[in-house]
This record gives structure tokens, C-alpha cells and sequence, in this order.
């Protein structure tokens, strides 16, 4: 892995090589849920809900932007900016980057069966051991009432098949289209190379569309204050701990993570910056 | 060994492969089971929250000196030898947790066990095996279950960063609400004029709370603070420009702990970005 040496070196990979990305999404659903475990909410999908379990690329539906699949060289996050405004949800949510590196969907929350439709996930693109890989639960389509926990099981980052993740709340309150929940791991395991079934406590009203997504995340951009345009977060990753690897063909998602009780429509943009050494 | 020059060391480490990027999100679960929520002006220890990367720890039973291979530690890789961890960079960022400050600290000293209704000393003892002269060491205690409704105070007996013994502690709140409640954590003020901790010989109840629960001690030397304003917001620490690069010790047991502005539950993600010079 290549690294940049000096500041002459950054400077000129700036001068020479840079990829920008720039973003804006707003108003295309009103949907969003926050208040769950982690808040966490995909930006507005263009990609569909998917069905069997795929990996991913730049090159796939709804990755936020081209990178090329094979580099000689090592690619590089520089700067990641970002601002919010929300007309009228009252929502404060900053964002992390993440390489959507997996996903699948057709798990529902109205069966308390082991689930495995559409699982194994496939195999991951990237980050190939799973060290530092974090599991997600989506939802594509909105569940019935329900305030359960739920578990996958998985294999870990040392190639452990079998694993239970620790319970996690499901609750049709705070999970609806869009969110993401972030799965906790058994003690000392790092990471997830592979999901391989969905179990739900107790079952929902009616089962929605729910799905696993691998996600390795990059960065993020804190918000700190409550203003509903803040210009916030890395606009210079060299004073965030450093310029961020990210690796050929990486499938770039934004992920927000909201303030509580907040629903409705979103108005984001931002600008992502890449170099290469 | 140990110094960042320049603009372009800076940058050099923080693109070099041994940079780290710890990122991972806690759960307001211990186990299987919701953690009691936080109080408002109360700090939570973090040690057993569930997280994405597994680094929930345990209750400790006999006393131990904990490493960063301790179950429970966030599990940086040390330095090469002849090189030092620096802390670039901290990260925390809200999901549905109230404002307060995320302090990472070095957890070097542990015990559980302890009960909240024997009114004689309690052993602590053990050595510490790094900061072990004690300077800006502090003694916590942590609620491991439960104890009594009945308010008490409590006291410590240690050894000050002088090597001076038999000091005791200020009394604080111990027992009843607020400060019975499993994951609290509150720290022992040192004797005036005292700015340190060496070793914890015992610790003394004033009275029975009226239940045994489970209680420990924790010496810990905290390391760095980062403020999140309430959910949805966050924030990253520089300690490029705004500080300095904080040195993280060869084998540290790193861990949080949250103090928290409201009752609430303590959901966030948590990064750490490290570079070794």
C-alpha cells in the first residue's frame, strides 16, 4: 500500500489526480425513519431493493460514485464535506461514509424461523477477511408493529462459522423503509466475512421487506451543533486522522445517522474528494 | 522516536500502513438484555456495552490488570518496538444517546465482586502495570448488578502517586437511586493535594445499602474527551491542531466511559484514528 510521504507528495497528488464526487438528495421520500440503533439511514436508494445476495462495485446501481476497478496506485480520501438542511422534520444527521460491499433482501419480521432466503451473502468484494466489516439489517419495505430483538448468525473475520450476534432491537417504531441497524458481534469477534441466516425473537404484525448489508466504513463527518445548514465534517481528512484508503472498485454509500424521533424528508449535499499515490 | 515534525510527517504517518482506523458503534445492550438507561449528570461505564466489533467485556471477579487483549478493550495494535502510538484523531457521533462526553481512558486496574452490604474493608490490591507511578491515575467504581436502595457513602484506602499509603479518599454517594444501578460509574476524589494513584489497598462502605448487588474498582488514567451536543450530533477531536498528538501506551486497555446530560439510552459510534512515530 502506498502511502504519501510528504506534504509535496499531497499536494501534487492533489495537483495531478483527483476524483470529486459531489452530492444532493432531497425531498424523494417521506419515509425515513429515525430513532433506531444507530439511527442509521441509506441515502435515497437508486438501486432498488435487491433479492439475492450480490457483491458490489462502483460499477453497481446506487454506488455514489465511478471509481475504477484496478489501480496501480493507492487511492485516497482527502477531503469528505458535507451539509444538511431540513425544511421541516427538525432532523440534525451526519453522515458516515461506508463501501457497500455486499447485500441481499427478502428476510421478513413476521417469522420466527431461521431465516435463510437469499443467504449466504456472497462473497466479499473487498476486505476479503471481514476484519473490521460491519453487519447491517435494511429495510426495504416497512414492517408491522413489533418491539423485539432479533440475531444473525455469521461467520467472523477469522473464517468462524456459526457465530450468534448479540440481540438487537426491532422495533416497527423506529425501523422503517430506509434505516439501517447495526448488528452487534459476539464478544471479541472484529468483523464478518459472511451472514448465513436472520432470526427474528418474536414475529411482526406483517413482514416487510428486510435485508443484510457488509458495509467497512471510511469516515464520517460529525455534526455539532443544531443548525440545519452546517458546512460540517473532514473538509480536510489530513486533521481527522489522516488521508483514508479506499480501495479500487469500492462501492461508495452514504449513511446518515439521525437525531431522535425525527421522520420526513431530507435535504443533503456534499462533496467527496479522492487522490492517488 | 515519538515526534510528529512537520506537515509532511503528519501526513507520511497517517497514510503509512500501520495507521489505524478503529471505527464501531455501541448498543445500549449488555448481553441479551437492555442496559439500564443513564441518568442525567451520571456517567455510564461502557465496558460491557455490546458493540459492532465485539469488545464487550465482563464483569472482572478476581483483581487484574488488564491489556488491550483484555476482552472489553478496543484492541489497538501496539507500535513496532522502537516507535510510539500516537491519537490523532476521536470520533464520536450520537444515534439516540443524550448530549454528553465520550472520555477514552486507559483501564489499568480492575476488580469486581465486591458487595454493597458488608460494611468491613474490602480488598482491592493488585499492581498496576503501566502509568505506574500514578500521576493523573484515578480510582471509579463501577456497579457490575444492582445494589441497595439504601443511600451510603463510599471510601478508598490507596497509595498516592508519592508512594504514600493509607490516604483515603473523599466520601461519595454509593447506593440508592442514581448510584445503584448497574454500568454506573463514579470516581473517588483523592485526598487534597493528592494527584495521583499507585494502588487501591481497600475500599469501605459507611452502611449496608440493603443489597449485596455486585460492585468493583477501576483504576484508570483518562486520555482524551470528545463532546457529542445530543442525538444526531457529534464530534471528532484533532489533536493535530487543536492539541497535540496524545501517546497511547504500549499495551493499553482502552475503554470509554460516557457522562451523560439526560436520562437516556447511550447509542453512538466511536472512532479512533492512530498513526505510530
Amino acid at each position: 500500500m502506498a502511502g504519501i510521504t510528504t506534504y509535496a507528495d499531497y499536494k501534487a497528488g492533489l495537483l495531478e489526480y483527483t476524483l470529486s464526487c459531489t452530492f444532493a438528495f432531497g425531498n424523494g421520500n417521506t419515509s425515513h425513519q429515525a430513532n433506531s440503533f444507530g439511527s442509521t439511514h441509506v441515502r435515497q436508494r437508486l438501486g432498488g431493493a435487491p433479492s439475492a445476495s450480490v457483491a458490489l462495485s462502483s460499477a453497481s446501481a446506487g454506488a455514489l460514485m465511478y471509481l475504477p476497478t484496478s489501480n496501480a496506485k493507492t487511492m485516497w480520501i482527502t477531503s469528505f464535506e458535507y451539509a444538511f438542511g431540513n425544511g421541516g422534520a427538525g432532523a440534525k444527521n451526519a453522515p458516515s461514509l461506508y463501501d457497500r460491499l455486499v447485500h441481499q433482501g427478502g428476510l421478513v419480521a413476521n417469522s420466527t424461523s431461521v431465516q435463510t432466503t437469499n443467504l449466504p451473502t456472497a462473497a466479499l468484494p473487498r476486505y476479503t477477511t471481514g476484519e473490521g466489516v460491519q453487519a447491517f439489517i435494511e429495510c426495504y419495505s416497512g414492517i408491522g408493529a413489533v418491539n423485539t430483538t432479533a440475531t444473525i448468525s455469521y461467520t467472523n473475520q477469522a473464517g468462524t462459522a456459526g457465530q450468534t450476534s448479540q440481540p438487537f432491537v426491532v422495533s416497527s417504531s423506529n425501523f422503517g423503509p430506509d434505516a439501517l441497524l447495526p448488528v452487534t458481534l459476539a464478544a471479541g469477534d472484529t468483523g464478518v466475512r459472511s451472514v448465513e441466516s436472520f432470526t427474528m425473537l418474536a414475529s411482526a404484525a406483517s413482514g416487510g421487506n428486510l435485508g443484510i448489508v457488509l458495509m467497512k466504513k471510511i469516515c464520517s463527518g460529525p455534526v455539532d451543533n443544531g443548525s440545519y445548514h452546517e458546512r460540517q465534517g473532514y473538509r480536510t481528512m489530513i486533521f481527522a486522522g489522516g488521508p483514508r484508503e479506499v480501495l479500487p472498485g469500492a462501492c461508495l454509500d452514504l449513511v446518515v445517522t439521525g437525531n431522535s424521533g425525527a421522520t420526513g424528508p431530507y435535504v443533503w449535499a456534499g462533496r467527496i474528494g479522492i487522490t492517488e499515490r | 522516536m515519538g515526534t510528529i515534525t512537520d506537515f509532511s510527517d503528519l501526513i507520511a504517518v497517517g497514510t503509512a500502513s500501520t495507521a489505524q482506523h478503529i471505527e464501531f458503534s455501541v448498543d445500549n445492550r449488555v448481553g441479551s438484555a437492555a442496559a439500564t438507561i443513564g441518568a442525567a449528570l451520571q456517567t455510564i461505564s461502557i465496558w460491557r456495552y455490546n458493540k459492532t466489533n465485539g469488545a464487550q467485556g465482563v464483569a472482572p471477579t478476581s483483581v487484574t490488570a488488564p491489556d488491550r487483549t483484555t476482552l472489553g478493550a478496543i484492541g489497538q495494535a501496539n507500535a513496532t518496538p522502537g516507535k510510539e502510538l500516537k491519537l490523532l484523531s476521536m470520533m464520536a457521533m450520537a444515534s439516540f444517546a443524550p448530549g454528553g462526553a465520550v472520555t477514552l481512558y486507559d483501564r489499568l486496574l480492575h476488580i469486581g465482586g465486591l458487595n454493597a452490604t458488608t460494611i468491613t474493608a474490602q480488598t482491592v490490591g493488585g499492581s498496576i502495570t503501566r502509568n505506574t507511578g500514578g500521576e493523573n491515575n484515578q480510582i471509579w467504581v463501577e456497579i457490575n448488578s444492582q445494589i441497595g436502595s439504601t443511600a451510603r457513602t463510599i471510601t478508598a484506602s490507596y497509595t498516592n502517586q508519592a508512594g504514600t499509603a493509607s490516604k483515603t479518599t473523599v466520601a461519595v454517594n454509593f447506593g440508592g437511586t442514581g448510584y445503584r444501578e448497574a454500568e454506573r460509574m463514579f470516581r473517588l476524589p483523592l485526598a487534597d493535594g493528592d494527584t495521583g494513584v499507585q494502588s487501591v489497598q481497600n475500599v469501605t462502605i459507611s452502611a449496608s445499602t440493603g443489597g449485596a448487588g455486585d460492585f468493583g474498582v477501576v483504576i484508570l488514567r483518562p486520555i482524551a474527551q470528545v463532546f457529542m451536543a445530543g442525538p444526531g450530533f457529534g464530534a471528532s477531536r484533532d489533536f493535530v491542531s487543536d492539541s497535540t498528538p496524545v501517546t497511547i501506551p504500549e499495551d493499553a486497555c482502552l475503554a470509554l466511559y460516557f457522562s451523560a446530560m439526560a436520562s437516556s439510552p447511550a447509542r453512538f459510534d466511536f472512532s479512533l484514528h492512530l498513526a505510530e512515530k
